[in-house]
């Protein structure tokens, strides 16, 4: 490691401050402002997992796409959902005609001015998949190789701001909502990994039997992947003090 | 090995930095990232995402001179096209200190409207620095600003006693 561990503890105490509800969202906003300026795109957002597994909106800089992750979050399909279960950058140059998402083709369809092409990759902590930051546009749209490769360095900004509130014992809400969904996306990837070992699945096929066993049971996934291990559920987040 | 909780929550934020430094080089397409941040008046060398880059960070507050110091001072992005060749265009007293590295982007780091630092971007061929990058390297330095914000939370409730100190004039 290539830091002055005296030189920082100095500068960070020059910056020393309670921590506040707001600094995490503030920060991740910032790397997603920063991706919407500086690719060639009409919006960008962010996503996260939920203690269940299951993507839901934190952030956009248009309404468009928030209507557009929240489309995602409700039907359970889309881009940014691929690239979260997958691990792996998802483009999309129009999604009206593209036949992997349905039903969030329809729900779009509905909309004249929606978005219409997206690129999603994938955020981790720690190696595992917790969200998707995208970029989108409200033409259909071929995605090039800066925006293919360029997108998952701001993503691993994204790590890089989560981590740094989890290392600092942030106490925000969201800290811990996703240190708790962190939690509990390496149960259920530990549930792909024994139905990829004992069913001969794939990881995505093995994801998506976990979500249906859970759908059709009207149990959350993360139950099912507790069950399926034998093993207990993370405890749940207590709410902190507002401050 | 870190020892107690105050040990381990510090180690846990030296890796967060050195990664933070990592990504920023990758997002800016560039060879390496460097840190001088100011505190009780004084520019300190945080680091860099490797060794060359740690050592010019060092050799600019050794000296006392570089585009890191030209940028805190006026608060602008300073681009170097190469450190080799003559000033404004280089910073020839780096020479001897800055190995593989040639062209040297300098941003300043603000935190709320002060002058908190510079993160310096380092690629190892001499070129001169484009708008977009200008743009880039803006924008990842309030990412730096914003995590280290978040990196000096202190859940203690402690605040600092004092204003922050800035870029001495």
């Amino acid at each position: 490691m290539h830091l002055d561990p005296e030189a920082l503890d100095a500068s960070l105490r020059m910056l020393s401050h309670p921590p506040r509800e707001a600094d995490l969202q503030r920060a991740l906003a910032k790397v997603v402002t920063a991706v919407h300026r500086l690719f060639d795109c009409d919006g960008a957002g962010l996503m996260f997992t939920d203690g269940n597994g299951a993507l839901r909106y934190v952030t956009a800089t248009d309404e468009t796409g928030r209507r557009l992750e929240v489309a995602q979050a409700e039907l359970g399909e889309g881009p940014c959902v691929d690239a979260y279960v997958h691990g792996r950058v998802t483009a999309c140059p129009d999604l009206l005609s593209d036949q992997r998402w349905p039903g969030l083709a329809a729900t779009l369809a509905r909309d004249p001015n929606g978005v219409r092409g997206v690129v999603g990759a994938p955020v981790r902590l720690t190696g595992t998949p917790v969200g998707c930051l995208n970029l989108h546009s409200h033409r259909p749209r071929n995605w090039d190789e800066a925006d293919l490769h360029g997108l998952p360095a701001y993503a691993d900004l994204i790590e890089e701001t989560i981590s740094a509130a989890l290392a600092a014992e942030h106490t925000s809400t969201l800290a811990r909502q996703l240190e708790y969904a962190l939690r509990n996306r390496v149960m259920i990837e530990r549930a792909i990994g024994f139905l990829m070992a004992d069913r001969g699945l794939d990881s995505a096929e093995a994801f998506d039997q976990l979500r249906n066993r859970a759908r059709s049971s009207r149990r959350r996934t993360i139950h099912v992947a507790a069950e399926l291990l034998g093993e207990e559920l993370p405890t749940e987040p207590e709410r902190p003090p507002v401050n | 090995m870190p020892r107690n909780s105050t040990e381990c929550r510090r180690a846990s934020i030296m890796d967060v930095l050195a990664s933070t430094l990592a990504s920023t080089a990758a997002a800016a397409d560039v060879g390496g990232s460097g840190l001088i941040l100011v505190s009780d008046g004084k520019p300190r060398a945080i680091g860099g995402s490797d060794a060359a880059c740690r050592a010019l960070a060092h050799a600019q507050v050794t000296i006392g001179s570089g585009p890191a110091f030209r940028c805190m001072v006026s608060g602008c992005p300073v681009g170097i096209e190469d450190l080799l060749t003559g000033y404004p265009h280089g910073h020839p007293e780096l020479a001897p200190y800055s190995g593989s590295v040639r062209a040297v982007l300098s941003v300043p780091i603000r935190v709320g409207r002060v002058v908190t630092g510079a993160l310096d971007l380092y690629d190892r061929t001499a070129h001169d620095w484009p708008s977009r990058q200008l743009a880039v390297g803006r924008e990842l330095a309030q990412v730096i600003a914003a995590i280290l914000y978040l990196l000096a939370s202190d859940p203690q409730g402690r605040s600092v006693s004092s204003p922050l100190s800035g870029v001495p004039q």
